[in-house]
């Protein structure tokens, strides 16, 4: 496991101004992302996930953002040093392409498919139109749409959302990215359009070994897809490891909080004593991030925490844990 | 499905067709057969989930009921009374034992009302009650859905989604009703939320005796919450039953492709998700014969002419398709 990561994000802090002053929305000490492999982020609403994704491609707003310290580095190459004008020669949409939610946000509704492939294509390699066109129908194969040259000559608003992530998949692959970044890519689909795309982009990463750092709020999804995950609370990873320690011996109180409120069946009620912790209301301004709804508070938590190891690859950020020892909840 | 006393509710042959205007005269060209003759029936005290992808009729199914938009052809039977027979004042007596909860709280909501008026509208409008009797009554509600009684000075941005969907869930309640639609009740909250809200329903249904429709594109929280599902494609019912028995063994090869189709925690590779093929069809033109044919499966030649029929294939389960039977 000493392969240098092919993104390693460290001591990442970003702040947001507002009227009521600076409020830190990400603080991520340490996420690494091997080359090849499918990442996953679990997160509910509003923990930072979009922040996080925009970061990476220096996308985010500034101000109001404010990147307050830490590294992003591709292939060991802080990203966060380049200029806007490098990401842009160099990175966005060329070695990391991102989809987004809404697939209407990355496409121009006044152009075909086919002329905004093609564009795409031409000023990326060195082809002319007629090898362009032939490579966007490639790709728009590679991505399962039927029909491929008819899809070309199509609107984005005469597909249908899930043909619409797939068009944006097929315009990432066409100018050779390398890394994916998905973030809820289906969370406007429906579950049978859904399961396609996940399928997409699982098939991507074995197949033509593209990375991915897929993003969710639905573990089920990030379960199905990726082999190593973090979790993000209020804008930290509180725990990471592969996706199968975390989702089948969650070790922080919030994972095990997150995965125990998911519904079953009708069988198997959610014991809500064990679930819903009351927000008791006493904020602390340091220590841990999960402490006003921590049904396992204690005093040593009011103190700064940090990501331990306690098993493989397997972290989390939480005073009940010491190096190597894994408690089973 | 006979008629039984117990029923609170009894839907016979439903259908909602909307028209689709086009010319210069405006004039009718084809119809959206969003509703297209379903028949059900829910007992007093039961919840219903039902489910189906996007477009299916779930909600247009529900507002009929409701007689919120206009009935295209067939019958509803609410405790005993056929709704669309009714008179206006009959009606409305009537609908104040039926509310809705929407998706998102913050919508169904109005922002610039103080949650005490927002509470208070149905008992001020539909009840007739006085400003005094309703304050109270108001602050009794919230305290039921575990607000506390200064809320009700408060307007709705001043609380969570979660916190919001219990004030919508207490304004449902004001009346007494015996029938509460739950449309996508929690999709715009956390899990965390749902959780209590879930939990909530379930307290609440128990404590007043009440009956469920539930609407939900999470089929955990349908498996959940339902005692009977009823799933939905193209307007139509294809698969009714105990929820229990329809989780662990769906036989209708929509239902099965549609769970098949959802990831959870438990599944640790892709492979257990099933894809089905194409898109939903148009419901202006549905497809000849069983509406599923163009994406099933184990479709045989009879699924192209012949429409199925919703027949029992066991004592507690109703299916439509050829290849079911009892
Ligand atoms: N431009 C902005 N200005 C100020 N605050 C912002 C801005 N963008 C995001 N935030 C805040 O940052 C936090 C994280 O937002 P973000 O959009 O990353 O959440 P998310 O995890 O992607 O949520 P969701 O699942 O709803 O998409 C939120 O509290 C949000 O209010
Ligand atoms: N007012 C309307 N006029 C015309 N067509 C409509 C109208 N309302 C709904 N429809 C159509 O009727 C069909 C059923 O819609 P409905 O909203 O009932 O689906 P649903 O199952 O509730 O979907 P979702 O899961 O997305 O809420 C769809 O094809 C929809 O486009
Ligand atoms: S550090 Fe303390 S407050 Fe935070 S999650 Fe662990 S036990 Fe709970
Ligand atoms: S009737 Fe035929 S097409 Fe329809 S679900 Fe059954 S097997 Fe499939
Ligand atoms: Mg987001
Ligand atoms: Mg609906």
């Amino acid at each position: 496991m000493s392969e240098k990561p092919y993104l390693h994000i460290k001591n990442l802090k970003i702040n947001f101004k507002s009227f009521e002053g600076e409020k830190t929305i990400i603080n991520i000490d340490e996420i690494k992302i091997n080359k090849g492999e499918a990442y996953g982020i679990i997160g509910e609403s509003g923990t930072g996930k979009t922040v996080l994704a925009l970061s990476i491609l220096q996308l985010l707003e500034m101000p109001p953002g404010k990147i307050v310290n830490g590294q992003i580095l591709l292939e060991g190459e802080d990203l966060l040093k380049k200029t806007q004008k490098q990401m842009q020669r160099e990175i966005r949409g060329k070695k990391i392409s991102m989809i987004f939610q809404d697939p209407m946000s990355t496409l121009n509704p006044v152009f075909t498919v086919g002329e905004q492939m093609i564009k795409v294509i031409i000023e990326n390699q060195k082809l002319n139109k007629k090898e362009a066109y032939r490579k966007a129908v490639e790709m728009i194969n590679i991505v399962k749409l039927p029909d491929a040259e008819r899809v070309m000559d199509k609107y984005p608003h005469e597909l249908s959302g899930g043909q619409r992530q797939r068009v944006i998949i097929a315009l990432a692959l066409s100018c050779g990215a390398e890394f994916i970044i998905a973030d809820e890519p289906t969370r406007n689909l429906d579950v049978t359009i859904q399961a396609g795309i996940l399928k997409l982009i699982k098939e991507l990463q074995r197949n033509l070994k593209v990375t991915v750092l897929f993003i969710a709020n639905n573990p089920g999804l990030i379960s199905a897809t990726c082999d190593n995950a973090g979790v993000l609370y209020k804008g930290e990873i509180i725990e990471k490891g592969t996706t199968k320690e975390i989702l089948k011996n969650p070790q922080h109180p919030y994972t095990f909080t997150l995965l125990n409120a998911i519904p079953k069946n009708k069988d198997t009620k959610i014991d809500l004593s064990k679930v819903i912790p009351p927000n008791d209301g006493e904020e602390i301004k340091e220590g841990c991030i999960y402490y006003n709804r921590c049904l396992k508070k204690q005093e040593n938590c009011k103190k700064e925490q940090k990501l331990i190891n306690v098993k493989d690859t397997h972290y989390v950020k939480c005073s009940l844990y010491k190096e190597g020892v894994n408690n089973e909840q | 499905m006979n008629n039984n006393t117990n029923n609170i509710l009894e839907i016979k042959n439903l259908k909602k067709y909307f028209p689709i205007k086009s010319g210069f005269f405006s004039k009718v060209s084809s119809y959206v057969k969003a509703v297209d003759g379903v028949s059900i029936d829910i007992e007093k005290g039961e919840v219903l989930g039902l489910v189906g992808e996007s477009g299916c009729g779930k909600t247009t199914l529900v507002n009929t009921v409701l007689n919120l938009i206009e009935p295209t052809e067939g019958e509803v039977i609410f405790d005993g009374k056929e709704m669309f027979s009714l008179n206006k004042k009959d009606l409305r007596d009537i609908r104040k034992y039926i509310q809705i909860v929407f998706q998102d709280p913050f919508w169904s909501l109005n922002p610039r009302m103080l949650v005490k008026d927002i509470i208070g509208e149905p008992l001020d409008v539909q009840a007739g009650m006085s400003s005094l009797e309703i304050v109270p009554k108001v602050e009794e509600l919230l305290e039921m859905v575990g607000l506390s009684k200064e809320g009700a000075y408060k307007y709705p941005h001043e609380f969570s989604g979660g916190q919001r969907q219990r004030i919508a869930i207490a304004r449902a309640l004001a009346l007494m009703p015996k029938l509460v639609v739950l449309d996508e009740p929690t999709s715009s909250i956390d899990v965390l939320s749902q959780a209590q809200i879930l939990d909530l329903l379930g307290k609440l249904k128990e404590k007043f005796d009440l009956t469920y429709i539930l609407i939900s594109h999470d089929l955990s929280v349908v498996s959940y919450m339902s005692d009977k599902i009823a799933v939905m494609y193209l307007g139509k019912i294809v698969e009714y039953g105990d929820s229990r028995k329809i989780f662990e063994d769906p036989k209708h090869p929509y239902t099965q492709a549609l769970f098949a189709a959802i990831p959870d925690v438990d599944t640790e590779n892709i492979e257990d998700i099933i894809t089905l093929e194409g898109n939903v069809p148009s419901a202006i033109n549905p497809p000849q014969g069983c509406r599923f044919h163009t994406r099933c499966p184990k479709a045989i030649d009879i699924c192209f002419k012949q429409e199925p029929k919703l027949i029992n294939i066991d004592d507690e389960r109703l299916t439509a398709c050829h290849i079911l039977k009892s």
